[in-house]
This record gives structure tokens, C-alpha cells and sequence, in this order.
């Protein structure tokens, strides 16, 4: 794990990425295939102010904008045609580009894909993708949710995203984590990868073992770091199947077995193998925080932000290594690349950002993706602005975002008991 | 008032729900609310508790019985939540201290501590035969009654002399159970070994509860009525199977209620003494050894000149020093009622006066037949079913007919010849048999008919050199 005397290693510029912005500027680079993937793992992505990150990615938007008006018609249905053609110049520009919706909000007369998609869901699939790719049902294996396709190369490069978070988080190379999740979803499937990228030793969870097998592994291993879920007790009380394992069963089966105690649950010399608790879903919510405090002896956790459509979108940092920062559990940096993360309010014809204080509909632009192209996408999720860009005192630039919600709270009970958190 | 638990000796109380008084409507309380992870730490708790050897257990239980107080605010409470004249509260709390000595000198009569085997209790089983009394492994999980504010001094005072780690979920209303656990505690026992836990019986997690404890458990001790019990502790559904049950109670021990339905023989005059000892069979009248029914030998007399005793108590609110009648649940004199008009034919029924939801002027009945109803039930109301003899053998005949089920959890024989007594005791089918002794003075050792210093250990027999047992 990297020690809080470290920590300002995460926030310097990496020298090859001011030789890579410096083509991009040049116009040298303007194909987002080119870029290389273990560039989306530099954190100098998070230390440029908007006014310098946006010229950078604004080549990949408008190629992709592009795309997408080409290669995916019957989802953008002309929308972006006026954007295609080299009008997309400046951020203005951008910000007058519409949003894309899959359910219509007729408050704002955005009319949504979900029927299109639903009878041919290759709609999604961008015409012109380059290679092979494979499908993730966004809100997780419920069946209907569309899919958002994706090749080797965009898993490439939003893994090495995620490693991002794992350096705001403290993991290192020659770190051991363990995880729960399911890996039959994809953010089951990026964090085992993006583990491996980052040079740790990961051990996963078969479905048929429980939280006693659980924690003799973590013990066996070694682990150091526990990659799991957390559900809102009242969620958790009535989904059996999303409850099978969580951290309340880790927490459970320790107390209940003195023997396990000083692997997840400090032991009575107050001593704990388990020094970084990653908790995923949808956000951390309060009882999971509350287990943390009660019975894991306030151990570090935090969290990153991601779903099929687009990981990774935002992250909370380590604790330990930030304190005094704003960016602790469900108060997330924004992670600008692959994709690019907005909060927005309508104006007028446009979507622009919200000031801080406000709350928005969270939109991604993946502006380095083969597979499918969204541009300015509100899956239906809203987020507040905590902190604009350089206010948190922890030296990550990107604003910080908080009170991230699905606006549909069955879709938030269908994401708990089919999707990555039903480990 | 707030009622906590105690885990690993310290009180808790995360969350806490609310109870009412069925008998004081205005009177409300908050009890701490056990989580599931609350019961979790019990149960680890438990399994990691310190034994004690055998002497140290009975010196720390000495210590607990002087320490045992309560306060006026407790003894408030209990009436107010039992309906239970305060005399009769008083009574059973002051109780507790001398349970714990009880069970400390009855350990130590029975069994003796022998250096040689390192502080276990052994007896000598037989010549060159000692039979050691080990602790079962494990944990004792015990679900305490709502009608006896004992109930937790009993469990507990029995676990500790036993060295056998305990969970005890009380009643909600319980406010003993934490004086008890606290100075059990304060005697030296290790916290982990007493654990309490409070939480709502009718919330809809408290079965998944129940069902924890029961199957973490290697011992169970339950209060209440068989099929009740069953209901909520023993089956649970299968994981494995859907729509199949499992039984918990199949692979461990369970100490069970015996039926009460309590009797006593009595013979002569209601004299002074007589009146003593009715009131002290009748005057818990909630309480399951509270007598029940009464067989008059050769005094013809004593049937009526009992409905006069009972006719006389003082009936009022049970806050009031002079009251001798308190209240009962409404549903019990429901039932009580329902069964006096079902019968009215083939008995006479002397008082039964509905005085409130919640109160009843005593009831005497007497009939020409034992009717199971009244002379093989409890009905824990005020309530006596008086039958004649013309000896004891038919009395105890006629107890045994009565009553075809589980034997009665205890029978008294008050002023019948001494031989003839001791010589029938054996044939009565109840678990304790008293000599000129109230049915509510059942030994705190072995209130449920089972010896708990043997239920509560396993067995081992030591057999010394050449000498075999005979």
C-alpha cells in the first residue's frame, strides 16, 4: 500500500503525457486509437484545468461525433449531423450538442433509444467497429437493459483508467487483493483485470463459497486489500440472493467465528490484516459506513464510480492517504478518460454544467471507444457539485462530485440484485 | 426506562423499539433492539468466553448473590408489565440472590472439586469410580419466559456454576435480566460467557434471529409451551431445498418446559398456617408453578372454607401494598371465562366476577369429575380447581389420571403422613414432589425437572485402578 508520505507521486505530471498532449495540440495525433493505452493510467488526466483537458480531447469528441452520426443513425437520428461536419470547434459548441437519452423526458423533449435498441440492440454497435466485441447490459443481467458494446482495445483502455483510482486508492504493485464481485459483469471483469495491470496479486471468490471460505482465503492469500460490495440494509434484507456476499456477511461470519477475527475484524490487540476495503455498487451507502466504524475499526475505504456504459467516471480517494480532503467515500473526483464526465442543467436549448451546490444529470462522452459511441449520455443518474476543479485540498484537480442517484429508484433496486453487486 | 443487553459486558443499545404496557396504557419503555450482527457478536463472544474452574465459578457466584440489588424503578416496572401485586414482585426478586446460593450449595453437595482433575466437579459414581462433570461444548442458548421475572437469574445462575457460556434473549419486558447478568459479571465471570440480548419478537428479522442463535448453539433451554416453542425456535426453512424445513432441534440439546398444571394434596383445617401456604401457592398467580388444583383429602370442609380465603383477598391495582389480586392478561380471563360457561353444567363456581378487562375476583370450581380442563391444565389466572379424596392414594391416583400428558412440573403433599408421603412420592407423575411445601418453592437446580448439573455437562467416568465398579 503507499504511505500518506507518497501520495504527492499520484499528482505529478507524467513527462510522456506533456510529449503526447503536445502532438494532439500539433494536430499530429487525432485519431483516439493512436493514443497509446497505458496513457489513460497517467494522473496528469486529473491535474489539467478544464480549460487545458478540453482542447486536449476535443480532436477524439469531434471524431467520435463523427462516428457516431455515421455509424450509429438509428440512436442519434440526426441529432449530431450539425456537429459532424467540422462545426465542433470550441467547448461553446459543445455544450449545444443534445443529450442522448434511453427513456423519454418530455420535460426537456428528449425522446430516448430504449425502444429502438430493445428490438435490434446491435443499433448500439457502431457500424464502422473496427474489431470483434462483446456486449454488457447496462443495470446488469436483468435481460432488457441495453447493451453497450465494447472491444479488446476499449478494455484496454478503461482498465488502465481504473488504475487510476487504484493509485488514489493506494494499491501497488506487489499488493494482494481478494474480491467478491461477480464476474460474469463487466466491472466484475475490469477490476480482476485492472488488478492485474496494476501489478497486484488478486484472488477471486468462486460463487459456492461463503463468507467463512471467504475469509480463511483472505487469510491463506495473504491479501492485504478486499475488493466487495455493501447493499443498504433494507435492500439487503429483502434480496436474498444479492445479500450471499457482502460485506455484512464478511463482518458477520467474523464475529460469529473467533478464529477469524484479525483478518477483516480487528482481533482483541486491535490488529488487521485487511488495510484497504474497496466498496462498490452504486455508492457507499450508510450502513455500509456504519459497519466500517462499528466493527472494522474505522478501516480505510473508498469507492469508483462506473457502470457498463463507462468505467471509470469518478473516485473517492484513500482516507489515509488524503486527510483533511473532501474526496473521502461518496465524494467522487471526476475521471475525465476515457470518457468524459459532465453534470448538467438545461439553458435555454443547451446543457451546460451546474454551478457548484446544484445538482445535474450525470452525462459521459466516450471519446475513446471503438465499441459504443455515446456522446453526451444521461443514463439517468443525477450527481451534485461538491468542489469545482482544484478546490479539494487533497491535489486532485477535477471537481469533486457527490449524492450520485439513479432518478428511477427500481432501476437502483435492479442494479443491488442482478449486477456486480450481487456477489 | 431504557432495558439493555449486555455483549461481552458491555450494555448496548444501537437501536431500540418501544413496549407498552397491556395493563397501564400510559406506561411505555424503550428496550434495546438486537441487530443481526449484535447477535453475531454474541455468538462469537460466547464461543471465545473463559471458562472457569469449578471453585472459582461457585465462590463468583456467592459473590453475585451479594451483589444482586434492584431499584424501586425496577420494581415499579415489573408490576406494571406483569400485573403482579408489588408483595408478590418484591418477593420474586428478593428471590435471586438466594437461587444463586442455592445452585452454588447445590453444585457443591453434588459434586465435589478435585485437584486431581484439575478443577472439574466429579461424584463418586461408584467405589473406584469417579464421574467427572465437564461443561458442554459450545454455548447454551435460552429463550427466557415472559412471566417470571427469575427467569434469567435461573438460566444464568445454572450456566455459571455449569461454566457453560451463555446467550440469553429475554422478555422484552425483562428488567431483571441486566441486574442479574451485571452482577454476575461484577463477580468475576468473564463478560463474553453472559451475553443478553433484547430484540422485538414481532419484527420481521427475529425468526432469522432465533433461528441463528439456535443453530450456532450446542445446548438450548426453552420456556413455554411445547408447540409455541416449536413455532418460533425449532424449524427453519432449508437453504438447500426450498419449501422443505429444517429441524434444529434434531442434533442438539434442548431443555424443554415440563407442563405445569401444578397440584397439591392438602388435608385438615384452613388454619393460619394453611393460609400461608395458599398464599404462596396462588399468589404468583401468573407463574407457571403456581398450584392449580387442589385435591382436599377427608376434609369436607376445606373446599368451602377455601372459596371463603379466596373470596376474601383484597382485589385492586396491583401498585397498592394491600392488594393481594392483581391483573391478568385479558386474553387468559377470556379463555378463563369461556371455559367456566363451557362446563357451568358439571361444576359450581364459586366467584369469577369480571371486574375489568383485566381483572377477575378469584375462581374456585368444584366438580364431581376431574375434568382435564381445570384439574390437568394451567390457566394462569386466579383460579383453583378443588377436588375430594377419601386418602392419599387416591389423591394420587387421581393426579396421575388427570393429567395423561407431561408429567406436572411439580406436585405438593401438605400435612400428609410423613411415610406414606415419602413412600407415594415416587409415584407421582410430576418432576418435583414437595413435603408440606408450596409448588412455587421448586429448586432453582431443578425448576424444569432435569437435574442441570447434569443436563448442562457431558459425562465422563474415571475408572481407578483394579477397583471396578459393581
Amino acid at each position: 500500500m503507499r504511505q500518506p508520505e507518497d501520495w504527492q507521486q499520484v499528482l505529478a505530471v507524467e513527462p510522456a503525457f506533456s510529449e503526447l498532449a503536445d502532438a494532439i495540440l500539433q494536430g499530429r495525433l487525432v485519431d483516439y486509437a493512436s493514443l497509446p493505452p497505458e496513457c489513460f493510467s497517467w494522473h496528469a488526466w486529473d491535474q489539467l484545468p478544464q480549460a487545458r483537458l478540453f482542447p486536449l480531447i476535443l480532436p477524439f469528441l469531434r471524431q467520435q461525433v463523427g462516428r457516431a452520426s455515421r455509424a450509429m443513425p438509428e440512436i442519434y437520428a440526426g441529432s449530431l449531423q450539425d456537429f459532424a461536419n467540422a462545426a465542433l470547434q470550441s467547448y461553446e459548441d459543445w455544450l449545444s450538442i443534445p443529450l442522448l437519452v434511453k427513456d423519454d423526458l418530455p420535460e426537456y423533449t428528449l425522446h430516448g433509444f430504449r425502444s429502438a435498441a430493445s428490438n435490434a440492440p446491435s443499433l448500439l454497435k457502431p457500424r464502422d467497429c473496427p474489431a470483434g466485441s462483446m456486449a454488457f447490459g447496462s443495470g446488469g443481467s436483468a435481460g432488457s437493459a441495453t447493451p453497450t458494446y465494447v472491444t479488446l482495445a476499449d478494455r484496454e483502455r478503461e482498465i488502465q483508467g481504473w488504475r487510476r483510482a487504484h493509485n488514489y486508492h493506494g494499491l501497488t504493485s506487489g499488493d494482494t487483493a481478494l474480491y467478491t464481485y461477480n464476474t460474469t459483469h463487466k466491472g466484475g471483469q475490469w477490476m480482476q483485470e485492472s488488478l492485474l495491470r496494476h501489478g497486484l496479486t488478486v484472488h477471486l471468490r468462486r460463487p459456492e463459497e461463503d463468507a467463512v471460505q471467504v475469509l480463511e482465503n483472505l487469510r491463506r492469500s495473504g491479501a492485504n486489500i478486499l475488493f466487495t460490495v455493501q447493499q443498504p440494509y433494507e435492500t439487503m434484507q429483502q434480496q436474498v440472493k444479492s445479500a450471499g456476499m457482502n460485506l455484512h456477511a464478511l463482518v458477520m461470519a467474523s464475529l460469529e467465528n473467533p478464529g477469524l477475527r484479525g483478518i477483516l475484524v480487528p482481533d482483541r490487540q486491535g490488529r488487521r490484516q485487511i488495510e484497504f476495503i474497496f466498496l462498490g455498487g452504486f455508492a457507499i451507502p450508510p450502513y455500509g459506513l456504519e459497519l466500517l466504524e462499528e466493527y472494522l475499526g474505522s478501516a480505510s475505504t473508498a469507492t469508483l464510480l462506473g457502470s457498463s456504459e463507462a468505467i471509470p467516471q469518478a473516485a473517492s480517494t484513500n482516507p489515509r492517504l488524503t486527510p483533511g480532503a473532501v474526496c473521502h467515500y461518496n465524494n467522487l473526483h471526476l475521471l475525465q478518460a476515457p470518457h468524459y464526465i459532465e453534470v448538467l442543467k438545461p439553458q435555454g436549448s443547451r446543457w451546460v454544467p451546474v454551478e457548484k451546490g446544484e445538482t445535474g444529470l450525470l452525462v459521459y462522452s466516450s471519446w475513446a471507444r471503438d465499441g459504443t459511441i455515446w456522446i453526451r449520455y444521461a443514463p439517468g443518474d443525477s450527481a451534485k457539485l461538491l468542489l469545482n476543479e482544484g478546490e479539494c485540498p487533497c491535489g486532485i484537480r477535477t471537481p469533486v462530485i457527490t449524492d450520485v442517484q439513479r432518478l428511477d429508484a427500481n432501476q437502483r433496486e435492479g442494479l443491488l440484485e442482478f449486477g456486480c453487486a450481487a456477489g | 426506562m431504557l432495558i439493555q443487553g449486555y455483549l461481552a459486558g458491555k450494555m448496548h443499545a444501537r437501536k431500540t423499539f418501544t413496549v407498552k404496557s397491556i395493563f397501564y396504557p400510559e406506561y411505555s419503555f424503550q428496550v434495546s433492539d438486537a441487530t443481526m450482527l449484535d447477535v453475531s457478536s454474541a455468538i462469537g463472544a460466547a464461543r471465545s468466553a473463559e471458562r472457569l474452574i469449578f471453585a472459582e465459578r461457585l465462590q463468583r457466584l456467592d459473590a453475585a448473590a451479594d451483589a444482586f440489588h434492584y431499584s424501586a424503578d425496577v420494581l415499579e416496572h415489573t408490576v406494571k408489565m406483569s400485573g403482579l401485586p408489588i408483595k408478590v414482585v418484591r418477593a420474586l426478586l428478593d428471590e435471586i440472590p438466594g437461587w444463586f446460593r442455592q445452585v452454588s450449595q447445590a453444585w457443591q453437595e453434588k459434586v465435589k472439586d478435585q485437584p486431581e482433575y484439575s478443577g472439574t466437579p466429579a461424584e463418586i459414581a461408584a467405589p473406584g469410580a469417579d464421574k467427572l462433570l465437564q461443561p458442554v461444548e459450545g454455548y447454551c442458548y435460552a429463550v427466557g419466559p415472559a412471566n417470571d421475572p427469575r427467569a434469567s437469574a435461573l438460566t444464568a445462575a445454572n450456566c455459571a456454576a455449569a461454566g457453560v457460556p451463555l446467550v440469553f434473549k429475554a422478555a422484552r419486558h425483562d428488567a431483571a435480566a441486566p441486574l442479574v447478568f451485571q452482577c454476575l459479571i461484577q463477580a468475576g465471570f468473564d463478560p463474553s460467557a453472559l451475553n443478553l440480548l433484547y430484540f422485538d419478537n414481532h419484527a420481521a428479522d427475529a425468526p432469522q434471529k432465533h433461528h441463528k442463535l439456535v443453530a450456532a448453539s450446542s445446548l438450548t433451554w426453552t420456556f413455554g409451551p411445547v408447540v409455541d416453542v416449536d413455532r418460533a425456535l425449532r424449524y427453519t426453512t432449508d437453504p438447500e431445498h426450498p419449501g422443505s424445513r429444517l429441524d434444529l432441534f434434531a442434533d442438539r440439546r434442548v431443555l424443554r418446559h415440563a407442563n405445569a398444571a401444578c397440584s397439591a394434596v392438602i388435608s385438615g383445617e384452613l388454619d393460619g398456617e394453611m393460609r400461608r401456604f395458599l398464599d404462596a401457592s396462588l399468589g404468583f398467580a401468573s407463574g407457571c408453578t403456581a398450584t392449580r388444583s387442589v385435591l382436599a383429602v377427608r376434609s369436607p370442609d376445606l373446599p368451602e372454607q377455601i372459596a371463603e380465603y379466596l373470596a376474601s383477598l383484597k382485589v385492586g391495582d396491583p401498585l397498592q401494598e394491600e392488594t393481594q389480586v392483581g391483573y391478568i392478561l385479558p386474553g387468559n380471563l377470556d379463555y378463563l371465562a369461556d371455559l367456566l360457561q363451557k362446563h357451568a353444567l358439571s361444576i359450581k363456581i364459586h366467584g369469577g366476577r369480571r371486574l375489568s378487562r383485566q381483572q377477575m375476583s378469584p375462581v374456585l370450581v368444584t366438580g364431581e369429575n376431574d375434568l382435564p380442563d381445570f384439574f390437568g391444565a394451567e390457566i394462569p389466572a386466579y383460579f383453583l380447581a378443588v377436588g375430594q379424596c377419601d386418602s392419599l392414594e387416591q389423591a394420587v391416583r387421581r393426579i396421575n389420571s388427570s393429567n395423561p400428558g407431561e408429567p406436572r412440573l411439580a406436585v405438593s403433599l401438605y400435612h400428609q403422613p410423613a411415610a406414606q408421603a415419602a413412600a407415594l412420592a415416587g409415584q407421582i407423575r410430576a418432576k418435583t414432589v414437595l413435603l408440606n411445601q408450596p409448588t412455587t418453592y421448586v429448586a432453582p437446580y431443578l425448576h424444569e425437572g432435569n437435574d442441570y448439573r447434569e443436563w448442562l455437562c457431558e459425562s465422563k467416568l474415571i475408572i481407578k485402578d483394579t477397583n471396578q465398579p459393581e
